[in-house]
């Protein structure tokens, strides 16, 4: 088990460098100097300041030297946690520290509900005899899974911000400073964010259901005597949700994009909204540290589903006859 | 009444007779996707105005001569709504079309060939995977800049790692057919293999993979152009009309509620293809196992 | 309706009574009917052997009896009681009451049949769970008991662990034991080994029979494999097509069967202690294709007595007492003995095809095909995900195959018979040893060095056991018999018609099937095309892995017929690779028999048969059912203990020890080679069966003057 860890732990690093080694390359295709862009525009500076200090810092960062010495140069940087300036002239980590909180507390806010109510659903869905409602309830869950989330946190400001004003169309408290006030900001946008995570949760859970339920051990299960209730929960469920674990992993490791989006729509300041600000301005040092840390989470979350189907699954806990 | 004027009348109503015999899904998805693409093709004969000329006050609501009203600029949103269609069901098209096709090979070959191609291949997929989706995108378009080509191969980029997965996956679970070992005895090229009997027996569920590929396409899309990083305006396109209807949400809220409704309604279209296509194949699946048990034991 | 009970057989005390059960499944729009107006009765403590081939309506029938139909499935008209109280048209929870607790069900694979994420104690905890209120830990106890009581082996351990940790044998007496805890009077087991070696199958019987004598449980066998029923039930029921053909005491249904199908479905069954066969008798046709039938007999259109008779082909014959006691549905019940079969004499009939049993005359030995030398093939496996362990499949296989031979290579699962048909076709690539086709020189066994060798492609075909599997779902038979001159010559298929024509007729398959794809196909008709597919490339030598083992009994004879023909026809060699030694024993000329990756005995059939010397060979044979009731009651065993060793650890000595009554200080040390004992006949054992054993008495052949 501890060889396991280990070599996943070694898989994330390999990644992490594989990824940076793509972005750092990709970069340098642009045109222009590099030391200009890590510098930024540094408006504070006068054009001949300006001139002096790329010529200084061309030298430094060696950019005259080969590319993949450009690039250990960075690496070792980085690896200490030096990310750069960014345009602005910040420390990139300091910039980054105070969106990732931001982001988190809105990603759990999205996560958590979508999977209660997601399993909440299936179960039913699953067990209900009623037809209609089911039907129903499976036709709300497809449309919310090919709603673009722009257009529902639209729909859902109009409706409840707009014409209800119930809930604040856009911002961010800091739970330090209010925590009503954090709570009602945090309504509509996370309400958005678990919609098409409920859906798509919901989708996998109830085909994962449908097709356990054809196991023969069903079957036997009846057999027994016990209640339809018992096979369905001690039964079906347990071998039935399984395969949600990896969709679910990697919904959450790639829940930066629908970040993006959503945090744009309600100007919430979070890892999200700097990805789209650093876009437009070309701040490539914090995109770069960005894309690494969204990566380092996607791998981590892998490990960590790979933890839960060790628990889940005995299969592949002990190895079975050859 | 003679013989083939009874038969005449029905010779043309076969084939709508036919058409509806399809599965419900594909039936559906057709009806769906037939006005985007009568919105793609020829626009300029479905809408009422050029989607470039102002027409009327900016945001005013709907009224006789403006059916959803008008935008800020006092464009009219209908035939923006139509215009918008060209790009992005376009776009999306195309993406979907290359990574499926890119990705599927890819997958397929992978899977079937094994050893350490596959080991390395599966690693390269798997990084590409890590990175998330809409920063590839946004990437891409930062260093390449904006442009329809530049969009198409961006989403197409960002969906091909997992059709490469899924297409990998479904070639594992066929490569130990016998069928396929039958071809391999006779020494068969692993060309042939792939060509003549793996493609063709796993392009069913391809397809219903491709069509989820074909909605994502379009929530992408939308999403860049709501970025502002898709279409330059003033090309319409539903995203960045969805970005204008939110920043005057409070005046004019009729504004948003038409691009959303395509957006959703042709990803749900793609869906629904899909699904509607899988149902096809499975129709002779449904066939083959009603056969089945039918003389296996009961 | 008549039953056994009606008309007196057995003394009932009415355990169970089932009475014009008719039961359908219902689809989109049509109705299949599976069971047609059944009725039987149990009494408590009886056995019952309920028998047929797919389509039957057997595991309807038993899944009925027991209150399991699923939602698809309606009772159309009929009862069941048990003990007199009814349970047709119960509500669910109604039938939860008796479910498990009057009556339980065992299931054909253990491996589906158990959930796989809860260990064994809670899974039969919660049986004992069910009824009553017992605690958790009063469960695990009674449990514990339960697996004493199956005699699985280390039970407390057991109890702790999950569904794949255990072998095959192992799960189904867990499922046993789990069937058994709510203290049934009833136990239905469906097809509880045909999953399993033959070995464990025979143990398992035993079992089921031990335990139905101590606990005073009533016990319905339901099965296709007519040597089971034999030995176990009291009375038989013989399905055809959801209707009852044919129902009696064991005794009579086996000695003097009166309907057609039953007597036929009896002497389909390779035989292995009767006169060697070498073209097997089978039933022409397939079952009827619609549900709604004609209104004649339902096993007219492939009964070789009333075929086309117009009082068969009228209506529907009831169930009537016939002269030997059983009581069948036909108007022209056949009277009198067997004409093939354990007890048979070697009298060849015309509709059976001829019955020859000389072996090749002595015009000396053929020349050499095939000659296979010390092949050793290990596979890495991954266990548990993390750690990978080294399985030897094939620990050094040495063969010599002549040319127009029908060899065979018997053995269990495990015994790595499938791996080496796999080298020699050239699907895997061996580790070491070599190969000498035809002749030519050796060549290493790796597919590389193969490939190397100039040997044509398609020289060594491949038959395999799933014909559903081995034709492409998408391709016509046309295609598809066209294929390998496509891969091997090049071109497209319709190059090829005048060939796949040929090929069809060689196979008996009319041209007009080239249009049809393989799910239109039966399974039989699946093979065929695989055998013209195979025979287009001109092959010398031709590998049939389990050719038959999918396909119904009394359809195996079909396709084994041909392979004989076109082997006679031609110049080909054929390797049967089975675990089926009674088909093996008629249909090869030497056999071979494999354990654990090793040959441990080769002999030509007739003397394999009758003079076993090694232990293994002489205990598989003697735990092969025969379709006969007293030999099945007086036949002696030679035990085969446990299971198979643990191939992933290398082992020292005879790898066979461990489940050997003969082994001693010697077999650990030393591993037996293969030597040629006596002539042509080798095996590797160093304390070998004395020759010319007596499994068991073989009664005097019976002629049809006297009596069964």
């Amino acid at each position: 088990m501890a060889k396991i860890f280990a070599s996943k732990l070694l898989q994330l690093v390999l990644v992490l460098l594989a990824i940076s080694a793509i972005t750092f390359f990709l970069l340098s295709a642009l045109p222009g100097n590099a030391a200009l862009y890590r510098i930024g525009p540094l408006p504070s500076y006068t054009p001949q300041e300006r001139a002096a200090l790329i010529a200084k810092l061309s030298a430094q960062l060696g950019l005259n030297k080969p590319l993949i010495v450009q690039y250990w140069i960075w690496l070792t940087h980085a690896v200490r946690g030096d990310f750069g300036l960014t345009t602005q002239g910040e420390q990139v980590t300091t910039l980054l520290g105070s969106s990732v909180w931001a982001s988190v507390e809105l990603a759990i806010a999205g996560l958590v509900p979508s999977l209660i109510a997601s399993f909440a659903l299936a179960l039913w869905a699953f067990r209900t005899r009623w037809r209609r409602m089911q039907a129903l309830v499976q036709g709300i869950m497809s449309t919310l899974f090919v709603i673009p989330s722009f257009w529902l946190g639209f729909l859902l400001v109009y409706l409840l911000a707009v014409k209800t004003q119930s809930f604040p169309a856009s911002g961010f408290v800091p739970l330090a400073q209010s925590a009503s006030g954090n709570f009602s900001h945090l309504v509509l946008p996370a309400l958005t964010l678990a919609c098409p995570l409920t859906a798509l949760f919901f989708r996998y859970l109830l085909a994962g259901l449908e097709e356990a339920e054809m196991g023969a051990f069903v079957v036997a299960a009846r057999a027994k005597g016990i209640s339809d209730r018992a096979v369905a929960y001690k039964h079906v469920l347990p071998n039935g949700f399984l395969p949600t674990i990896t969709i679910v992993g990697l919904a959450t490791g790639s829940l930066l994009s629908s970040l993006v989006i959503v945090e744009s729509v309600f100007s919430w300041p979070g890892l999200g909204s700097l990805l789209v600000q650093s876009v437009t301005v070309r701040d490539f040092n914090t995109l770069v540290a960005i894309v690494l840390l969204t990566a380092a989470v996607f791998v981590f979350t892998s490990i960590v589903v790979d933890l839960i189907y060790w628990f889940a699954d005995p299969r592949t806990r002990r190895p079975g006859q050859v | 009444m003679s013989l083939a004027s009874i038969a005449a009348p029905r010779r043309v109503l076969a084939p709508v007779r036919a058409f509806f015999r399809l599965p419900k899904a594909l039936v559906a998805a057709v009806v769906l996707l037939l006005p985007f693409g009568l919105m793609a093709v020829i626009p300029s004969v479905i809408a009422p105005y050029s989607p470039y000329t102002t027409v009327g006050i900016p945001l005013s609501g709907p009224s006789g001569s403006n059916w959803l009203g008008t935008d800020e600029i006092g464009r009219d949103v209908l035939s923006r709504v139509i215009f918008s269609a060209q790009s992005d069901v376009v776009i999306s098209l195309a993406a979907t079309a290359i990574a499926f096709i890119v990705g599927s090979l890819i997958g397929v070959f992978l899977g079937y060939r094994g050893g350490w191609v596959d080991t390395a291949g599966t690693r390269i997929v798997d990084v590409a995977l890590a990175f998330p989706a809409i920063v590839l995108a946004l990437f891409l378009i930062a260093i390449f800049g904006h442009g329809e080509l530049v969009e198409i191969v961006a989403i197409a980029a960002v969906m091909m790692p997992s059709m490469a997965r899924f297409a990998r996956g479904t070639s594992l679970l066929l490569r130990n057919r016998a069928y396929i070992e039958s071809s391999e005895i006779l020494r068969a090229s692993r060309a042939y293999v792939i060509r003549r009997h793996l493609v063709p027996n796993a392009l069913r569920s391809l397809l219903v993979a491709a069509s989820v590929l074909g909605a994502s396409a379009v929530l992408i899309s939308a999403a860049l152009s709501y970025l502002g990083l898709g279409v330059t305006p003033p090309t319409p396109s539903w995203g960045t009309m969805l970005y204008n209807a939110f920043q005057n949400v409070f005046q004019a809220p009729i504004y948003g509620v038409a691009p959303g409704v395509c957006i959703t309604v042709l990803a749900y279209g793609y869906m629904l293809l899909g699904r509607g296509l899988g149902e096809l194949q499975g129709r002779t699946g449904r066939q083959e196992r009603a056969f089945r048990t039918s003389v296996t034991r009961v | 309706m008549t039953g056994p009970g009606a008309t007196g057989l057995l003394e009932t005390t009415g355990l169970l009574e089932v009475s014009g059960l008719t039961v359908d499944y219902l689809g989109r729009g049509d109705a299949v009917r599976a069971v047609d107006d059944v009725s039987l009765e149990l009494a408590a403590g009886g056995r019952l052997g309920i028998v047929g081939e797919s389509g039957s309506g057997k595991t309807t029938l038993g899944l009925a009896l027991a209150g399991l139909l699923p939602r698809t499935a309606r009772v159309v008209s009929g009862s069941i009681t048990h003990e007199g109280k009814q349970i047709v048209g119960l509500r669910e929870r109604a039938l939860r009451d008796i479910r498990g607790k009057q009556v339980s069900v065992v299931f054909q694979d253990a491996k589906t049949a158990l959930d796989p994420v809860r260990t064994i104690g809670s899974q039969i905890g919660e049986a004992v769970r069910a009824h009553g209120s017992a605690s958790r830990q009063e469960a695990l106890a009674v449990a514990l008991g339960l697996l004493r009581e199956v005699e699985l082996p280390d039970p407390e351990n057991r109890l702790r662990q999950y569904p794949h940790e255990l072998s095959g044998g192992q799960r189904q007496r867990a499922m046993i034991a789990m069937a058994l805890a709510g203290q049934p009077k009833l136990l239905v087991a469906d097809e509880p080994t045909s999953a399993l070696d033959v070995t464990t199958q025979a143990k398992i019987i035993d079992l089921l029979h031990r335990l139905g004598e101590e606990r005073g449980m009533a016990t319905i066998l339901v099965t296709h494999d007519l040597g089971v029923v034999a030995g176990f039930a009291e009375t038989v029921l013989v399905m055809y097509a959801g209707a009852v053909v044919e129902t009696g005491l064991v005794g009579d249904i086996f000695g003097r069967p009166s309907h057609p199908y039953t007597r036929a479905l009896i002497e389909a069954v390779p035989s292995l202690t009767g006169a060697r066969v070498r073209r097997l008798p089978f039933i022409p046709g397939g079952l009827p294709r619609s549900s709604s039938a004609a209104a004649g007999c339902r096993f007219e259109p492939r009964c070789s007595v009333g075929q086309g008779n117009p009082r068969c082909q009228a209506s529907e014959p009831q169930l009537s007492l016939t002269s030997s006691g059983t009581v069948a549905a036909c108007y022209f019940p056949v009277d009198g003995p067997l004409r093939v079969g354990p007890r048979a004499g070697a009298v060849p009939m015309a509709h059976l095809g001829e019955s020859a049993t000389g072996d090749a005359a002595a015009a000396g030995p053929a020349p050499v095909l095939l000659e296979v030398t010390d092949v050793v093939k290990t596979f890495r496996v991954t266990r548990g995900g993390s750690s990978t362990v080294r399985l030897r499949a094939v620990a050094g296989v040495s063969l010599v195959v002549r040319k127009g031979e029908s060899f065979g290579i018997v053995g269990e699962s495990g015994s790595g018979k499938t791996t080496l048909a796999r080298i020699l076709v050239g699907l895997e690539s061996a580790d070491s040893g070599t190969l000498n086709f035809s002749g030519e020189d050796a060549v290493a066994a790796s597919s590389a060095a193969r490939r190397r060798r100039s040997s044509r492609p398609g020289e060594i075909q491949m038959i395999f056991q799933d014909p559903g599997d081995s034709l492409d779902p998408l391709m016509t038979v046309e295609h598809l018999i066209a294929e390998p001159l496509e891969i091997t010559r090049g071109g497209r298929a319709h190059r090829y018609r005048s060939e796949v024509a040929g090929a069809l007729s060689e196979v008996g398959l009319p041209e007009a099937m080239m249009g049809r794809r393989a799910s239109q196909l039966s399974g039989g008709q699946r093979q065929r095309v695989a055998i013209a597919r195979a025979l287009t490339t001109k092959p010398r030598l031709l590998v049939a892995d389990e050719a038959v083992a999918s396909l119904d009994m009394s359809a195996r004879g079909q396709v084994l017929n041909l392979l004989s023909d076109v082997q006679d026809e031609g110049d080909l060699t054929c390797i049967h690779i089975s675990h089926d030694l009674s088909m093996v024993r008629n249909v090869c000329e030497r056999v071979a028999v494999m354990h654990a990756g090793r040959i441990v005995e080769v002999a030509d059939a007739e003397e394999l048969f009758t003079s076993p010397r090694h232990p293994y060979t002489a205990g598989l044979i003697s735990a092969i059912p025969v379709p006969d009731p007293t030999y099945e009651r007086t036949r002696t065993r030679i035990e085969v203990v446990g299971e198979l060793p643990d191939l992933t650890h290398r082992v020292v000595g005879c790898a066979y020890r461990s489940r050997c009554p003969n082994a001693q200080e010697r077999c650990a040390a030393e591993d037996p080679p293969l030597v040629e004992g006596d002539p042509a006949h080798f095996w590797a054992c160093h304390y070998p069966e004395p020759p010319k054993l007596e499994l068991a008495s073989v009664p005097a052949p019976v002629t049809d003057a006297t009596p069964a």
